[in-house]
């Protein structure tokens, strides 16, 4: 069983199990960012600053069945977190993932270069785990749509303009679509491909 | 007066208590050891194996005894044990070509290189219960192994193969096959998955399968090409060695059916075959497999997709024991509060029903 | 509190069983109501017994979690005790009868009358995941219907039922749309408990082993029972109170108490039947 554990972590079990439920949490009330870097005791071969509770997130979720695409500055930073701690493949082609890791927003691909999934099985979208800035003090927008009670306002700073209207663009795709984490020092929010968002005036 | 419902664990455990002692019968006699059911019920242990996705016997008998002899529940303890294993890869294609044969029958050639080997069978023992066994002691010879060398001993198939006459598998694009306990069936299903279903379906369910076919039900005429029993070693090739490593030898059954196929627009009139190998001596196993394996090629062979044993998902969604053991005897549980919903109803639609009579004036 | 059971890994599923299953529910939550098929494990307790809520609550379930588990709405019935006793013996986790209380409820065949909160996962063993089996045995051919969002038959299933008898004759595993897109079935809960699902500040995850799906409700999603403008959706209601509490508001279990017919009505919720009389003496 050994070999099949998430290596890297302090305690591979309970700190993956505390991950997972912050980035499950994340995801079911998006646009709410939940401490991730106190869910776990320690990391091996990590990465500082936003990359580490990115790095976190892989280990958490990613292993020998998920190919995974990184970002040019990526490569420097998780590389060998990725294929050494979670014996995923790494692919050049973005298309070809199931988790991306852009630690440049600033020069992502377009939204449309990631797997959306098919209609019959948009489940295939990939996931994306973007590290920003911080989660807080940018450029304001309100998201709406399921885990969110009524409507919320969520600033994060240092995603570049187009990401929400491109975002917008593929929603008219739903049920396909890439679904997306967003990091900082300290949290995660999530972003699924269902929460709408208006761009405030 | 009603009481809650309450004391339920406690009559669990009882419950538990009770499947010991029951399962150890008269404690005048001596318990079973599970040595013995490895060697005295060997083909018990082969389908529990089979059908259970692991090759141990040992775990097999253990998993008959603590079952009581019931095979679905064993394959059941077997399988919830192999789901905990950790996989450290995927072994070497077996060749069966290099089995080292108990048996070997041909029915499709009177002669084959190698010869036919008849081995140990049920197939002519007359089935007159042997009243001699009900004495403990009575002798039964050693049985001395009477294996074939297996570079004699060619699969009929492959001759067949050779002249064009039977169809060649080309499925293999080297890609690793698809393991059915780690990931969910889907459509259109290949051909690897399929056969892997079906190693691991239910005998019974196989069985009236394949007989369904021989009757009507999917139009085939299978002859039985090939089926051979004996051993065989498993080679794992691990990456940083470079070399294939012998991990050790397994039982097995194969079987081949050759079937008649007439041609269609794109491939000329040959043989086709249905496959069947199943883990331990399981010869009806591997046969019916075959049937069914055959049939499930109907679509790709543009056959008329009618017979139940053609139709895949049918087929694959319902060979499997232990869900449909445990979906069937889920019905056990309470449903409360479904019967009290549907109860209702059944009483609402029963005054609406005698309010439209009575309105119409018939008497019912 | 002991601890888990020797030999076996935390929640009894092994490391890499569980990322599989969270990459799932995490899809599951991403597309509300659409089933996300999963590479379900064999499990110790029998496939249509909660493999799937089992494996969902594996998976997610953590030492500092309080787990309750009910079947028809009670947590003594023999299959819930048998679940319970499961996850004591793999996680050693607190367990409590108390909705309140409970961060994780694993549930089959109800949903609890005391209202969910915020932060509470409710987990729904399903049987059968697919809305439109009945309709339509093929895989292929529901999901292509749910890829074009074709819910027609369904509504003509229940049109049928209003030609015949004058109403919609489904009771439990009434169809719902989520989130306005995909058509679910909300196992076989009794449509009394279809309105609880709707906008539920929990989050509602549902896991069918043997026909290896998952599915999800994130909190505040809409959940709407299908029905027709003249003829909306209702759920039960019963003549008698609970002979136990006197509530006249939650699901009531019909218990026959003699052989002359005598019939008595007691609530379904175990749990909060209990509190109800706590509250009265």
């Amino acid at each position: 069983m050994n070999a099949l554990l998430c290596r890297g972590l302090a305690d591979p079990v309970h700190d993956a199990g505390r991950i997972f439920r912050r980035l499950l949490a994340a995801l079911a009330q998006p646009g709410r960012p939940a401490n991730l870097l106190d869910a776990f005791a320690g990391l091996e071969d990590a990465p500082s600053g936003a990359a580490r509770p990115l790095a976190a997130a892989l280990l958490a979720l990613a292993d020998f069945e998920t190919p995974v695409w990184l970002d040019h500055d990526a490569e420097g930073l998780v590389r060998s977190l990725v294929n050494f701690h979670c014996g995923a493949p790494l692919v050049d082609d973005p298309r070809r993932a199931r988790f991306a890791v852009v630690t440049e927003p600033d020069r992502m691909p377009p939204l449309a270069a990631f797997d959306w999934g098919s209609a019959e099985y948009p489940d295939r979208g990939a996931t994306l785990l973007i590290s920003v800035a911080n989660l807080d003090g940018g450029a304001p927008v309100t998201l709406t749509g399921p885990g969110i009670a009524t409507a919320t306002t969520f600033a994060p700073q240092g995603l570049p303009d187009h990401f929400w209207s491109q975002r917008t663009m593929m929603q008219k795709d739903f049920p396909c679509g890439v679904d997306c984490f967003l990091f900082d020092d300290h949290h995660v929010a999530g972003l699924p491909r269902t929460t709408q968002a208006r761009e405030d005036e | 007066m009603y009481v809650a419902v309450k004391g339920g664990e406690a009559a669990i455990l009882a419950s538990l208590e009770q499947v010991d002692a029951a399962r150890r019968g008269d404690r005048a006699l001596a318990a079973i050891s599970v040595a013995q059911i490895r060697e005295q019920m060997r083909l018990a242990v082969a389908r529990v194996m089979a059908e259970g996705s692991l090759y141990d016997p040992d775990l097999a008998a253990l998993a008959i005894k603590q079952a009581a002899g019931d095979l679905i529940e064993a394959i059941f303890l077997l399988r919830a044990y192999r789901t905990t294993l950790p996989r450290f890869g995927t072994c070497s294609a077996l060749d069966t070509s290099d089995m080292l044969l108990q048996r070997r029958i041909s029915a499709t050639f009177k002669d084959i290189p190698g010869g036919q080997v008849l081995g140990s069978t049920y197939d002519y023992t007359q089935r007159l219960l042997d009243f001699t066994l009900l004495a403990e002691a009575a002798a039964v010879p050693a049985l001395e192994a009477v294996a074939v060398e297996p570079e004699a001993s060619p699969r009929v198939a492959d001759f067949l193969a050779a002249e064009e006459l039977l169809a060649r598998e080309s499925d293999d694009d080297g890609s690793p096959p698809p393991d059915l306990t780690r990931e969910p069936l889907s459509f259109p299903a290949s051909r690897a998955m399929r056969l892997q279903n079906l190693a691991r379906g239910d005998e019974g369910f196989l069985l009236g399968l394949g007989y369904s076919t021989q009757r009507g039900y999917g139009n085939s005429h299978p002859f039985a090409g090939e089926i051979r029993h004996g051993w065989l070693s498993v080679e794992y090739l691990p990456e940083e060695l470079g070399f294939a490593i012998d991990i050790g030898e397994i039982e097995i059954t194969e079987c081949e059916l050759f079937n008649q196929f007439k041609g269609s627009a794109t491939v000329p009139p040959q043989f086709t075959r249905g496959y069947g190998l199943a883990f331990g001596h399981a010869e009806r196993k591997a046969m019916a497999m075959a049937l069914v394996d055959r049939a499930l090629q109907a679509e790709e062979l543009g056959e008329p997709v009618a017979a139940p044993a053609q139709d895949i998902e049918f087929v694959l969604y319902h060979s499997d024991n232990v869900e449909a053991s445990g979906f069937v005897q889920h019905l056990k549980l309470p449903h409360y509060v479904d019967f009290q919903s549907e109860l209702e109803l059944v009483r609402r639609l029963r005054r609406e029903y005698q309010g439209r009579q009575e309105c119409s004036g018939e008497p019912e | 509190m002991s601890g888990p059971a020797a030999g076996y890994n935390f929640g009894y599923l092994d490391e890499q069983t569980k990322r599989m299953i969270r990459r799932a529910i995490l899809k599951a939550v991403a597309i509300p109501g659409y089933q996300v098929p999963f590479g379900s494990r064999e499990m110790p307790l029998p496939y249509g017994w909660g493999t799937g809520g089992i494996q969902v609550t594996a998976s997610i379930i953590g030492e500092d979690d309080v787990l309750k588990v009910i079947d028809q709405g009670s947590d003594d019935t023999t299959n819930a005790i048998n679940i319970r006793r499961f996850f004591q013996r793999v996680t050693g986790v607190t367990t409590t009868t108390l909705t309140g209380e409970a961060t994780i409820i694993q549930t089959r065949h109800r949903i609890p009358e005391t209202p969910l909160h915020e932060g509470q996962i409710l987990v729904y063993q399903v049987p059968i995941p697919e809305p439109l089996r009945w309709l339509e045995a093929r895989e292929s051919e529901t999901r292509r219907m749910h890829a074009l969002a074709e819910y027609g038959v369904m509504r003509v299933k229940l049109y049928e039922d209003i030609a015949r008898f004058g109403h919609i004759a489904t009771t439990y595993d009434y169809p719902v749309v989520v989130n306005n897109r995909y058509l679910m079935r909300p196992s076989p809960i009794p449509k009394f408990d279809n309105p609880k699902m709707h906008r539920n500040p929990a989050l509602q995850l549902f896991g069918a082993g043997r026909e290896k799906r998952i599915y999800a409700v994130p909190p505040y999603t809409d959940v709407v029972s299908l029905d027709f403008e003249d003829h909306p959706f209702e759920v039960q209601r019963w003549d008698a109170t609970c002979s136990l509490c006197g509530s006249a508001d939650s699901f009531l279990d019909e218990v026959i108490v003699d052989d002359a017919g005598g019939r008595m009505f007691v609530c379904s919720d175990s749990e909060y039947c209990q509190r109800q009389r706590e509250a009265i003496s």
